[in-house]
């Protein structure tokens, strides 16, 4: 990789720096319809189990929504906008905030011995042992205005310590507050949100929770909406009205859990 | 052109020889039509003189007298023949003849090489008791250029009604000049005139020394070490234009872009894609450098080492390979000829001091250091918003040391040590919406050193051989936040055995060897990097792919050419042969260029030759690529047209078709996982290149340079046809530099390019445990950026003082405040985007002193 990994990394930085300056709404800001987070509880299921699929979403004007989820037991990835390597391995799974996936009805052991194991991106493979990846793909949004396309991977595993989705709790300072207040938005984890597990290396490791912070009005401190900061404060905005704040808490292997609090602006 | 023999050999003369004195020697023939096409680098030396017996008969009649003769000197130094231009009689010419003919010279040099001359000698027969010399007195002048101290030869000077012209050291010797006082006199275009008065006294020797103030540019104009041309394309640039070319603060690398064939880099950066694609090298005598550009504000050799740059954009000979674009190759000069000479520097990025000298009487030595300071300015420069633009604050160095002597028995020797670094540290406090897992500290170092030594022998009159050896060790680390890294350290020995032999006058054979080696360790934690017109995705949705490895590669090759040349037409046949062991396969590359001088001013060429490359380090590893893929490979053709037109402006067309073959492209097997990679792809680049130069004018130089070209490819059989990444069907170029006076330069650039293509980004798909927005992107680089242009202008000042001067410039780039967009940015979810704009106005004042 001699000749291309400075310049690489190199543009890399400019293009993270050139996102910086320009003037497009924060992410932070929930100015129309958003999926906010797909969770699958539990996060990580044997071969027959069973996972609870739900769409964290919201939508400032309040809109019907309309959802459909897929199943694809083989994705190529994100290269490929997460395409099903093959239309036989995709399955509906229906509609609604709320799904069912029952894995049983798949054979994903079948699956696996099939192909010898499931390639993964540095050209190794993952057998049931190892744990793969199925990938579930929602499109929703409100009926009348265009789809959003999320994506979600279910880990399968046979055996091991399966992953839980974390807990945690959001707290606000007050949920009654002046136009142009600021409003402290506090998080507080479960005692049990930081797992241990065993990492790629065969060693024993901690999750690491980071926190995704979003607000439908008002200005959240922008370089603390993403990350570890447990604690971010909340410019209300100057028109009266309720101002919806969520947080989504991710321990970095699958693994969901999302909080939501009303500040009514008066 | 005129040149002279140095002092040495007038001290040598007049000390073996009391009745015979060398006067002066004027005027050098290129003896060959090779030869007139050359720049005389170095001018004969008489090593053994030969005393002529003064005729008896004239003796006693006691007559004097001076005999002027045509001496032809061979490559080896030997006279072999002498002819009578002005006799003398009174048996003076035969002696001067029978004594002549036994002269041994050092050789002169054309363009580096020992080449036949031929000069003008003046054979003077002077008897030491006539009573005429206690009536005269002897001069000497010393011309020295008025700042820089260098010796000033070939200017004549008058004393009163004698004339004489200088050496090499800048020395006119008047011999027998009449009692009294004298006026004398230098008229030279460019310089100004000198007049003054001297007393000559009977039997004393008056020194006087004279520093000429130039009018117009200095001789490196005209003394760029052009080499008789056979390829079809190659561009040579000398150092008086690499210092003053606006925008580029006179760095050497970033020069070339300015020529046709050469890609436009974004953000005023260095860079290098010539005729469309496939890897380009930049190397130094023959060997390539391992970084040629600080971050790509700077080149990492230093332009004060530099005789001359030449560019191939294209069909190449066979003594380069390893690579479907072009090559640009660095000379250096010989340091140290002419005395001290030095000079420090400050610039708006960098300060750097220079020091050569003289070692021995044919050895000089050079160091040069250069250290910039952008790190501590970017701060004060740049309003926050900038500052978030471009947080990068890098920080460089380079050094240099460079020894050359030439060595009895038509030896010489070259060594050379080098280093650098770069480095940069930044927080990513506030990620950018698109990757917000990308945050941390980001920390990236570049070091590197390493050596040159060449040996050259001149084995025969018409044989060469050059033997160079390199070494370089660099090291490579970043790393961002927790989990993007990378570790890589790579030592490279590069071996070149060269050999050239003039078989006859119709055949030259050239041929050779090289090896390059390289051993590798890299440990690397980084996200499957993207191809050619690919989109990043965010790097929680890839994820980061991790490598360890330490391996050893080697790379040698053989290459042979002939030149062919029947009257005005010249055909370079040539074959190279490379083997890689990375991808344990063979290449071999036929090559044939033809050259025909239809008129003296006209000239026709054409070329076509077969290239390969490795794939990318990255695409042959077995956890971010496929260790299966092989070379890459492409055909270049192109013919053109050379006229000169008038004294000073020449014109180079030349189109151009690049066929690539065996391209590797991403599969998009599912069994890859996405990483998988094939050879697979084809492309294709074509166009038209012109080249509109005016040089060797006292006062004006610049060229103007145009570039059409279309470069496209597609990454399967059964694609559609899509662009390459770096194509710009418009690329315009003007530089022009105005020498108002003999203190005040003006320059200006002016270009026009095509914008960039970009893929465009349809929309984003949700990955809810990155947290990100995948961007979909639509048809790869379907889309085009706004045209680019921009002015940029420079000011040059000179003070000049006997012993030496001052420079200031001030270089203002993006003069009328161009906005132009260099790429485009997207919000979080890929639904708005808008175009990131280039470099603002940048004024850099700089000053340099030198003596």
């Amino acid at each position: 990789m001699r000749f291309r990994l400075l310049p690489m990394f190199a543009l890399t930085l400019a293009a993270l720096a050139a996102g910086c300056g320009d003037d497009f709404a924060s992410r932070s800001e929930i100015l129309d319809y958003r999926v906010l987070g797909l969770e699958a509880d539990p996060p990580e299921v044997g071969p027959g189990d069973s996972v609870r699929l739900t769409a964290h979403d919201l939508d400032p004007a309040g809109r019907p929504i309309e959802y459909a989820w897929t199943l694809c037991l083989y994705s190529v990835g994100p290269l490929v906008d997460f395409a099903c390597a093959d239309p036989a391995l995709s399955f509906g799974l229906g509609g609604g905030a709320t799904v069912e996936l029952d894995l049983a009805d798949y054979d994903l052991r079948g699956f696996a011995e099939a192909l010898g194991g499931v390639p993964r991106a540095d050209g190794t493979v993952a057998t049931l042992t190892d744990g793969f990846d199925v990938f579930v793909v929602l499109e929703s949004g409100p009926s009348a205005g265009p789809r959003t396309r999320s994506v979600k991977r279910v880990r399968v595993r046979d055996g091991g310590e399966p992953n839980r989705n974390p807990t945690a709790a959001l707290r606000v300072s007050a949920e009654r507050a002046a136009p142009g207040a600021t409003v402290t938005l506090t998080v507080e984890p479960g005692p049990d949100a930081r797992e241990t597990f065993v990492d790629n290396e065969g060693g024993r490791a901690t999750e690491e929770l980071v926190y995704a912070w979003y607000s439908t009005g008002g200005a959240l401190a922008s370089a603390l909406t993403y990350g570890d900061d447990t604690e971010v404060e909340l410019e209300l905005p100057t028109a009266r009205g309720p101002v919806d704040v969520v947080l989504a808490v991710r321990d970095g292997r699958g693994g969901l859990t999302v909080q939501r609090r009303r500040i009514e602006v008066e | 052109m005129f040149v002279s023999l140095s002092k040495s050999d007038a001290r040598r003369v007049s000390t073996r020889s009391a009745l015979a004195l060398l006067l002066v020697t004027v005027g050098l023939l290129a003896r060959d039509a090779a030869a007139a096409e050359g720049t005389l680098t170095c001018p004969p030396e008489l090593l053994e003189f030969v005393q002529a017996p003064y005729p008896p008969d004239a003796q006693a009649a006691g007559i004097t007298g001076a005999v002027t003769l045509l001496l032809t000197i061979e490559a080896d130094g030997a006279v072999s023949a002498v002819e009578v231009t002005e006799p003398a009689g009174h048996g003076f010419d035969e002696a001067a003849l029978e004594a002549a003919r036994a002269f041994v010279f050092r050789p002169a040099e054309i363009d580096g090489q020992p080449a036949p001359v031929q000069i003008a000698y003046r054979y003077a027969f002077t008897l030491a008791e006539t009573p005429a010399v206690a009536s005269t007195g002897a001069l000497v002048v010393r011309l020295v250029e008025r700042g820089t101290r260098k010796p000033l030869a070939a200017i004549t000077v008058r004393a009163g009604d004698a004339e004489a012209v200088s050496d090499a050291d800048g020395l006119v010797r008047f011999s027998a000049l009449p009692e009294g006082t004298l006026r004398l006199e230098v008229r030279d275009p460019a310089f100004v005139t000198v007049e003054d008065r001297e007393t000559i006294r009977a039997g004393e020797e008056v020194t006087v020394t004279w520093r000429l103030e130039r009018t117009g540019f200095a001789d490196d104009l005209e003394a760029v070490g052009r080499r008789p041309a056979k390829e079809v394309t190659r561009r040579t640039l000398s150092v008086q234009e690499v210092r003053t070319v606006p925008g580029t603060n006179g760095d050497a690398l970033r020069v070339v872009q300015n020529l046709p064939g050469v890609a436009r880099a974004p953000f005023g950066l260095g860079g290098l894609v010539l005729r469309g694609g496939g890897e380009s090298r930049a190397y130094l005598e023959g060997h390539p450098i391992p970084t040629p550009f600080h971050f790509g504000l700077r080149s990492t050799v230093s332009t004060a080492l530099i005789e001359s740059i030449d560019l191939y954009p294209g069909n190449h000979g066979p003594e380069f390979g390893r690579g479907n674009g072009g090559i640009v190759d660095i000379r250096l000069r010989k340091p140290g000829r002419d005395g001290w000479h030095g000079y420090g520097e400050v610039d708006l990025f960098d300060a750097g001091a220079f020091l050569e000298a003289p070692v021995g009487e044919k050895g000089g030595i050079a160091l040069g250091a250069r250290r910039s300071y952008i790190d501590a300015l970017v701060p004060l420069l740049l309003t926050d918003e900038q500052l978030d633009a471009f947080p990068v604050a890098p920080r460089y160095y380079d050094y240099q040391a460079l020894y050359q002597t030439d060595l009895s028995g038509g030896h010489d020797l070259r060594l050379m040590a080098f280093g650098g670094g770069d480095r940069t540290v930044f927080l990513v406090e506030e990620p950018a919406d698109t990757d917000p897992a990308v945050r941390g500290k980001a920390d990236l170092e570049l070091d590197w050193v390493g050596g040159q030594a060449e040996w050259g022998w001149r084995v025969a009159p018409d044989a060469r051989h050059r033997l160079s050896a390199g070494y370089v060790f660099e090291a490579q680390r970043g790393a961002l936040g927790k989990d993007l890294a990378f570790d890589y350290d790579m030592h490279r020995v590069t071996v070149r055995d060269d050999l050239e032999v003039k078989a006859a006058e119709w055949l030259t054979v050239r041929g050779g060897a090289d090896l390059e080696v390289e051993h590798i360790r890299a440990t690397v934690s980084l996200p499957p990097p993207t191809k050619d017109g690919e989109t990043a995705a965010p790097v929680g949705a890839t994820g980061v792919l991790k490598s360890d490895s330490t391996e050893t590669w080697f790379m040698p090759a053989a290459w042979a050419e002939l030149q062919l040349t029947w009257g005005d037409l010249t055909v370079l046949p040539g074959v190279r042969a490379d083997y890689w062991t990375i991808v344990d396969a063979l290449a071999l590359q036929p090559r044939a260029t033809a050259r025909y001088a239809v008129t003296p001013a006209t000239t026709v060429k054409g070329g076509v030759g077969l290239y390969s490359e490795r794939p990318d380090l990255d695409e042959v590893d077995p956890v971010f690529g496929d260790p299966s893929v092989g070379l890459e490979r492409s055909v270049h053709y192109s013919a053109g047209v050379e006229q000169r037109l008038g004294e000073y402006l020449t014109a180079d067309l030349v189109g151009f078709y690049k066929d690539f073959d065996d391209l590797v492209t991403r599969t998009d097997d599912a069994e890859d996982g996405g990483t998988g990679f094939a050879n697979q792809g084809e492309g294709r680049a074509y166009g038209l290149e012109a080249l509109l130069r005016l040089e060797n004018h006292p006062r004006v130089y610049g060229w103007v340079a145009y570039t059409l070209m279309r470069s496209e490819r597609r990454d399967a059989p059964g694609d559609d046809w899509r662009l390459f990444g770096s194509d710009q069907t418009h690329n315009v170029t003007v530089v022009g530099n105005y020498k108002l006076s003999t203190t005040w330069e003006l320059g200006l650039r002016w270009r026009f390019v095509s914008g960039n293509p970009y893929t465009p980004i349809d929309r984003g798909t949700y990955d809810s445990d990155a947290d990100a927005y995948v961007p979909v992107p639509g048809a790869s680089l379907s889309r085009r950026l706004e045209p680019f242009h921009q002015l940029d202008l420079r000011v040059d000042k000179h003070w000049i003082f006997d012993a030496w001067r001052m420079t200031t410039y001030l270089d203002v780039q993006n003069a009328y405040l161009r906005q132009n967009p260099e790429g485009v940015t997207y919000n979080f979810d890929f639904t708005e985007q808008a175009i990131i704009g280039g470099l603002p106005l940048i004024p850099s004042f700089g000053v340099r002193g030198e003596f």
